[in-house]
């Protein structure tokens, strides 16, 4: 193990650890907004909405997010779509991620029993208010611990970006390694970097999850 | 025609699921005031006329009129009716209190916060004014010192007193029960059955279905059996207990005697 070669080019690395952040923020943001879109399309009456949906879910769901990334970086260019190498990452995280991630808050919806929404509606509250008042905060509380193993799936996913030369943590490995010859010491610190990572978030994300289910024992 | 109106009206009301008939043809009328039981084996629909009564879920044929206001349907000009929009129907609803047999209060709100959620967001109420309101209702239901509380944190008998004056905040013309105490432990059912007997004595306008016939016969004006989805008998309670003209309500309640007679033989506490 080489301390100083280690040390030397951990800047570096650390500079690639930020944009494994950004790209991962960024992709997390979409893959939440587009699940949020999927289970509101799931829930309309409008067939055709519904159908655009599950489509959507069932071509993600059969794609790896390997092909799923050469698809929206080398073939949208194609028809006319050209995008910077971190856009297409963060479209292909928040892309493969959405129908995962819906399926969650899906799931955690539908966990809020029907009397409480039945209560609800006998003292005359709106669609949207047991949404937001009733369903919502419940749901938050349940979907968290199986969002947070999503959201730490998407952050290891981060590294495939660097087959078109994202500049996040596994690129910037690979450019060290073509460097050094080191690969051993660089990826111990590559690992390091991811592990830490999600490591934190996933501390972060049970805090909140402990602070919004607080009624559950208080 | 100087009939007084109903406080609630059921006309004709049908209810099936699928291929199901569980209502047929049930009418009752309840005045202002008038505290109705409803009693009758289970699956005999009991619980299906309450929720076809605030639209829960809405009746497959008949109709159900609030002080003489049709609900779920506006009145067209020449007598028919089409359904109503869901902000009015929103509206009437919040006339009609419902107490579940579950109780169904939220869990991530407080005691005091279940209370006055409706007042707030329906009423439009500011939580201030809410709480002032909500405040003696607590003190009526015995849980003042529970109103910072958490479901959770509360027994059945506590959590269905909460959901009482959660109903009774809305300041409802009818208050419904769908079997208040059958989700109970034994012990914590006299507590929701006086805070239900307070209401009666107030007058307030209510529809209980039970299975207890001691506080049906008690706090009722009249008691109404239910058997396969019809309403086979109904009348002052004493006549029902005791004189009953149907078969079917007599062998039901003769069941309900016997057991209800046990239970008084085997427990020595209480008085005879």
């Amino acid at each position: 193990m080489d301390w100083g070669l280690m040390l030397e080019n951990t800047p570096l690395l650390l500079l690639g650890l930020r944009w494994t952040i950004v790209v991962s923020s960024a992709g997390m943001a979409l893959a939440l907004a587009l699940a949020v879109g999927l289970v509101a399309m799931g829930r309309t009456s409008n067939r055709l909405v519904r159908g655009i949906a599950r489509v959507h879910t069932e071509i993600i769901l059969g794609t790896p997010n390997l092909v799923l990334l050469f698809i929206v970086f080398f073939i949208l260019p194609e028809v006319g779509l050209v995008i910077e190498p971190f856009t297409a990452g963060l479209i292909t995280l928040g892309l493969y991620y959405s129908p995962y991630l819906a399926e969650v808050i899906r799931g955690a919806m539908n966990a809020v029993p029907r009397g409480q929404i039945e209560a609800g509606e006998a003292i005359g509250l709106s669609g949207p208010r047991i949404l937001t008042r009733i369903v919502g905060p419940q749901a938050i509380g349940m979907a968290l611990p199986p969002a947070t193993g999503l959201f730490i799936g998407l952050i290891k996913d981060s590294a495939i970006l660097s087959v078109i030369s994202v500049a996040e943590m596994t690129f910037q490995a690979k450019q060290v390694i073509a460097r050094t010859y080191a690969p051993f010491e660089v990826y111990v610190l590559v690992a390091v970097g991811y592990w830490v990572l999600t490591f934190l978030l996933e501390l972060g994300l049970r805090r909140l999850e402990g602070r919004v289910t607080r009624y559950r024992s208080l | 025609m100087s009939e007084p109106t109903p406080a609630i009206e059921g006309r004709a009301i049908d209810k099936s699921f699928g291929d199901t008939p569980v209502l047929r043809s049930v009418s009752l009328s309840v005045m202002p005031g008038e505290v109705v039981c409803v009693v009758g084996p289970s699956g005999s629909g009991k619980s299906t006329l309450l929720r076809c009564l605030n639209w829960l879920s809405p009746p497959t044929a008949g109709e159900v009129f609030i002080a003489g206001e049709p609900l779920g349907k506006r009145r067209n000009a020449d007598g028919t009716f089409a359904p109503l929009g869901e902000r009015a129907l929103r509206r009437q609803r919040s006339r009609i209190g419902m107490v579940f047999q579950q109780f169904n209060l939220w869990p991530h709100r407080t005691a005091l916060e279940n209370v006055i959620e409706g007042p707030m967001i329906v009423r439009g109420l500011s939580r201030r004014d809410a709480i002032e309101r909500a405040e003696p209702l607590m003190e009526m239901v015995g849980l003042a010192d529970k109103r910072d509380a958490y479901p959770v944190r509360l027994s059945g008998g506590q959590q269905q007193r909460v959901a009482i004056a959660r109903a009774l905040a809305m300041e409802p013309e009818i208050l419904l029960f769908d079997e208040p105490t059958s989700a109970l432990d034994p012990e914590l059912v006299g507590e929701v059955l006086s805070v239900m007997k307070d209401l009666a004595a107030r007058h307030t306008t209510m529809i209980v279905v039970t299975h207890e016939i001691g506080f049906a016969a008690e706090a009722a004006d009249r008691m109404v059996f239910m058997d396969e989805g019809r309403i086979v008998e109904e009348g002052p309670p004493r006549t029902i207990l005791h004189t009953p003209k149907e078969e079917r309500s007599r062998r039901f309640l003769e069941k309900f005697m016997s057991r209800s007679s046990a239970m008084l033989a085997a427990d020595p506490e209480t008085p005879r």
